[in-house]
């Protein structure tokens, strides 16, 4: 079937991994679904050929998006309280630590908007404004004199 | 559990996408492979929402990093033929959905319901 073979060299669009997980998975359900519709319609319409390819395009775009960005979402998750609930992260203690913490959201909610992932834009920036919070909450704690201050 | 839902509760304000709360509704009540999820979500929706595949993987990719869906194991899967199933994180975070839904629904009725009065 040579709309498979098509479909088959579209999904190396995606990156390495993601393609080594999926791909067969994809082109299994790809090939389900034309099976499908030639049974139920006789033919495949090209408005399905085309949604399918397209999110194929779209899909790949987003996980290199993911992927190239700094901060990737699977890696980043274990840094933020809010974003992996049920195992959150240990309060920063130091300012230095509450400052890395606070980049770090502000690089995860970047990569979520570039991502087209705005619930989880919304998580990191309200991770952002605790850790900003945080932050100022522990410079003033210091003395004054003392050598650490806000990077922000 | 009671740690988790509680947990879970504090991310109420985050509203699910239609195709991400149709893959988790389909999911709650076994686990399925992807082309069983597809039919299963344009049902639930009447075919409302049909996903292609590069959207239904690329949410299912979420998902599994999220932790709310995890890979089912079973004695007949080949690996094109992977089931998944909701976990207990995924479970919580439909029902804080669903409530949020809930409430959305009980607020627009009362709001109406002045409205026609």
């Amino acid at each position: 079937m040579r709309i498979s073979d098509f479909y088959r060299g579209l999904l190396r669009l995606y990156p390495g991994d993601f393609h080594q997980q999926f791909s067969e998975e994809m082109l299994s359900v790809f090939e389900q679904r034309v099976v499908e519709r030639i049974a139920n319609r006789g033919s495949v319409s090209i408005a399905f050929v085309l949604a399918e390819f397209t999110g194929i395009a779209k899909g790949a775009c987003t996980m290199w998006m993911t992927k190239i960005l700094p901060i990737r979402r699977n890696t980043s998750q274990p840094r933020t309280a809010q974003s992996c609930p049920a195992t959150p992260a240990p309060e920063p203690l130091t300012i230095a630590e509450a400052t890395r913490q606070h980049n770090a959201a502000i690089r995860n909610m970047v990569a979520a908007i570039a991502g087209h992932d705005f619930p989880k834009a919304r998580q990191h920036s309200y991770e952002e404004i605790r850790l900003k919070n945080l932050l100022k909450e522990l410079q003033s704690k210091i003395p004054a004199g003392h050598s650490e201050t806000l990077a922000n | 559990m009671r740690h988790v839902a509680k947990e879970n509760k504090a991310l109420d304000t985050k509203p699910l996408s239609e195709p991400v709360a149709l893959i988790l509704m389909s999911l709650a009540t076994e686990a399925k492979h992807g082309y069983a999820l597809l039919k299963d979500v344009e049902k639930l929706s009447e075919e409302r929402v049909k996903l292609s595949t590069g959207t239904l993987y690329g949410a299912i990719r979420r998902l599994l990093d999220d932790g709310w869906i995890e890979r089912f194991a079973q004695q007949d899967t080949s690996r094109d033929k992977q089931a998944y199933r909701l976990t207990a994180r995924g479970r919580a975070q439909l029902d804080t959905e669903i409530a949020r839904l809930r409430h959305l629904v009980r607020m627009a009725t009362t709001r109406l319901r002045l409205k026609g009065a």
